[in-house]
């Protein structure tokens, strides 16, 4: 599971609120301890046990690994505690009650700012110290029926093998209910068990009927309970008592054993806190976010300049003082110039050497060359070459990928290659270069190499291709067909089934693209290609009631607000007069069937959208404005209009949905929603 | 799908669900979650998670459930294999449970593989392939 890169991340508030209300819990658990002593109640030491186990939980989710390992050394203590390893003798409670404390304190400089703080290893040894190595699984036969018998948690086999040693009958009730009312009769059933007795465990059980649900309790009764009882006020079916209790308690349980006084294993030493980030000379880190917020910058007054330009052109027109106008429109050049390369300035903030993604990979393909038992190197040549920080950190799964795909199906054993005449250690050479506003990375091996006539049988016999389809001009493009992949046969090191055409989804997002060309005997070669930057594209962003959504600019014709005069009826439909042209017009709310807007009174804005073939016209309750956005697709799995092909983030944080001009347009020339008469 | 195995457990619309810990890619609270017009109901929108645009499946409302209240920072759990996340109001934590304890669902709760009695009420296992597919037009 992926954890967040810097601990806490967005969760961070969560966590502490989470965190604060089990150490809490715990704290309130452990003055019940003490009150209890010696002998103490299994639901409490069980809740604190639980409580602390939460804490291991959620502070691992978020990334705080310090947090998460002393409560992981607390928990073990309690564990051992509520199986009675431990006694709860003055020694332990003390132990648990300082974890606690020692928990409080590291939850406090996570508070404060701490990216990650560590328990001390005095305090963790001592933990570990109190905790008895765990036992083979108890073997001892509680008479119970196979199925329940095998899916008992160690806990409730010690609590259910404790119930009998202190004399208490173990009973089995059997409830058979309705579907509609189910919850509602296992929650009684379960509150009555826990009020008789202890509710040990609640498991599926078997229904006569297939139209009912059936579960069995398993619950642990005090001498002289009545079992029947029990039964009739849970409404259950059967009761069977698996083993009687005694009419008295006996003198003691077991006696518990004490922990001896072993001295603690030599720990390994505790890593220090993680090394502060390395400040090179003359660098300077930025969060990305600011970077985006200047970029965005950038291209406002882009915009901004455009309309001056359009402005000042129309007032210089008729301004007679030639002196003053040549001044203004040399002012105004140079402003222009400036604007123009503050963009590419900006962008470049983003742009960091691909040593950083290949450093990564480097490490990658050495763990995955010994795990194969591959001998390989990996060459890498133009580690200088600049690419966007976001693609750095995104293309680092899918190039991952293509060096397993490499070590894994390409380089050969060391055996089968010396066979072959080949030097036994294979090798991967990656060769980074730019070309134009693009970054090119060419991944070859010499390994076996791909058949590309083995490929085309692969496709017929799968059906990607049909027996009488002809054989594709590029045979290695069906490698990258859903389907086709092999991660069928599921090595180790393809992992979790993502194919090669999950490969080339990712990069297609990411505005690049992957092919392949091989050699049979010789080797394989991928060549990917990403933009240097992330592409943006201009957009021009409307709102729809709380809908945003986002036209590429290439296809708005004009916007015009309050265009109600254009509005007149042609052919028994709407449409709207731009110029000589009547244009098909719609409601983007009616055609996405969104609630009217309110004010739909004709004052509202008209887009004019056209895709190079035709044009039509869209009324929206606002237009937001023009940004260059990064616009993502969505998976075709995801329901929708099929006007909707992806999603963009719009400064400010909004999310509008990306249209496809074309597809609207169609839309809209095929006839408005309300149906169209002529 | 066998209840063995690491599950990840959540709350949605005041109940407890689960699902598989390798089918989860992550949890993240995105900024927003834009409505997609035309999508069932049990469609909450898009939103960006890592850059990605993620179609999010509203758990409570699939389930037939409301929801405590409107979270102004949704959670959501990205998973892996589908372009999906499932939008829930908070995160229990990492559980197990042997697959004799999951009893098998009851006919029309919704997607599920099974459900394990609990203390509290019931933890319900999700099946995500069909909780995602019967969106799917």
């Amino acid at each position: 599971m992926t954890r967040p890169k810097k601990p806490g991340g967005a969760f961070s508030g969560e966590f502490l609120a989470e965190a604060e209300m089990l150490l809490e819990e715990a704290g309130c658990g452990i003055d019940a301890l003490d009150a209890d002593g010696d002998d103490p109640n299994p639901e409490r030491v069980n809740a604190l046990f639980r409580s602390v186990h939460s804490l291991k939980g959620v502070a691992g989710m978020v990334g705080y690994a310090g947090v998460a390992d002393a409560a992981h050394a607390l928990e073990a203590l309690l564990d051992d505690l509520r199986m009675g390893r431990v006694p709860a003798s003055p020694a332990v409670r003390g132990a648990v009650r300082e974890g606690l404390g020692a928990l409080s304190t590291l939850v406090a400089r996570v508070a404060a700012g701490e990216d990650a703080p560590r328990l001390e290893t005095p305090l963790k040894d001592r933990l570990e110290g109190l905790v008895r190595p765990a036992e083979p699984r108890g073997t001892e036969s509680l008479r119970l029926p196979p199925e329940l018998d095998a899916s008992l948690s160690d806990y409730e086999r010690h609590r259910a093998s404790e119930a009998g040693k202190r004399g208490k009958a173990l009973v089995l009730v059997d409830l058979d209910l309705d579907f509609d009312s189910f919850d509602a009769g296992l929650r009684n059933a379960m509150s009555e068990a826990s009020a008789a007795g202890e509710l040990i465990g609640t498991f599926p059980g078997t229904a006569a009927d297939p139209a009912r649900m059936a579960f069995r309790l398993l619950v642990a009764l005090p001498p002289g309970c009545d079992a029947a009882a029990l039964g009739t006020r849970c409404s259950a079916r059967d009761v069977v008592t698996v083993s009687a209790g005694r009419a008295a308690p006996p003198p003691s349980a077991a006696p518990a054993r004490l922990p001896a006084a072993v001295p603690a294993e030599s720990a390994p030493p505790e890593p220090g806190p993680e090394a502060a980030p390395q400040v090179a000379r003359g660098v300077v880190r930025v969060p990305l976010e600011k970077v985006a917020a200047l970029v965005d910058l950038a291209g406002e007054l882009a915009l901004a300049r455009s309309a001056l330009g359009r402005s000042l052109g129309q007032a210089l027109a008729g301004a007679s003082d030639r002196g003053a106008r040549f001044e203004a429109q040399r002012a105004f050049a140079r402003l222009d110039r400036l604007v123009a390369t503050l963009g590419p300035a900006a962008l470049a903030l983003r742009l960091v050497p691909v040593e950083t993604l290949t450093t990564r990979l480097a490490r990658a393909f050495a763990r995955t060359a010994s795990a194969l038992g591959r001998e390989a190197d990996f060459v890498v040549q133009g580690v200088e070459t600049e690419i966007d920080k976001v693609l750095a950190d995104e293309l680092g799964d899918p190039l991952l990928h293509i060096l397993r795909n490499a070590l894994d199906h390409g380089i050969e054993s060391p055996e089968e290659r010396s066979s072959a005449g080949k030097p036994r250690r294979g090798r991967v050479a990656l060769t980074v270069a730019p070309s134009g506003r693009e970054v090119v990375l060419t991944f070859s091996d010499d390994g076996r190499g791909v058949d590309a006539a083995g490929v085309v049988a692969k496709a017929r016999q799968t059906g990607l291709l049909g027996a009488t389809d002809p054989d594709p001009s590029d045979p290695f493009a069906l490698l990258f067909r859903p389907g086709f992949s092999t991660a069928r046969e599921v090595s180790e090191i393809s992992g979790r089934g993502v194919g090669l055409d999950v490969v080339r989804e990712k990069l297609a997002a990411l505005g690049g693209r992957v092919s392949v060309r091989s050699i049979p005997g010789s080797g394989t070669t991928f060549e990917v290609v990403v933009p240097m930057t992330l592409v943006l594209l201009e957009s021009l962003v409307v709102r729809v009631g709380e809908v945003w959504f986002a036209l590429p600019g290439e296809n708005v014709r004009r916007t015009l607000q309050g265009a109600a005069d254009g509005v007149e009826i042609v052919d028994g439909r709407a449409c709207f007069r731009d110029g000589d042209e009547a244009l098909p017009l719609a409601r983007l709310d009616a055609l996405f069937g969104l609630p009217k807007s309110a004010g739909s009174d004709g004052a509202e804005p008209v887009v004019v959208a056209e895709d190079g073939r035709r044009a039509a016209a869209l009324v929206v309750d606002a237009v937001e404005g023009v940004w260059d956005l990064l616009v993502k697709p969505l998976a075709d799995s995801v329901p929708r209009p099929k006007e909707i092909v992806g999603a963009a983030e719009v400064p400010g944080g909004e999310i509008a949905l990306a249209l496809d001009a074309g597809a609207l347009i169609a839309r809209i020339h095929s006839g408005p929603a309300e149906g169209r008469t002529a | 799908m066998s209840g063995d195995g690491l599950l990840l457990a959540f709350r949605a619309g005041g109940e407890r669900f689960a699902v598989p810990l390798d089918r989860v890619r992550e949890a993240a609270r995105p900024r927003r979650i834009a409505p997609l017009p035309g999508a069932p109901p049990e469609w909450s929108g898009v939103a960006l998670v890592r850059g990605e645009a993620i179609g999010v499946i509203d758990v409570a409302a699939a389930m037939g459930l409301s929801h405590a209240h409107a979270d102004p920072a949704p959670l959501v759990v990205v998973l892996y294999g589908s372009d999906h996340a499932l939008l829930v109001d908070s995160i229990d934590g990492v559980e197990t449970y042997p697959a004799g304890r999951v009893a098998p669902p009851p006919p029309g709760r919704g997607a599920l593989h099974g459900i394990v009695a609990e203390e509290l009420g019931f933890l319900s296992l999700l099946d995500v392939d069909r909780l995602a597919a019967r969106g799917e037009r």
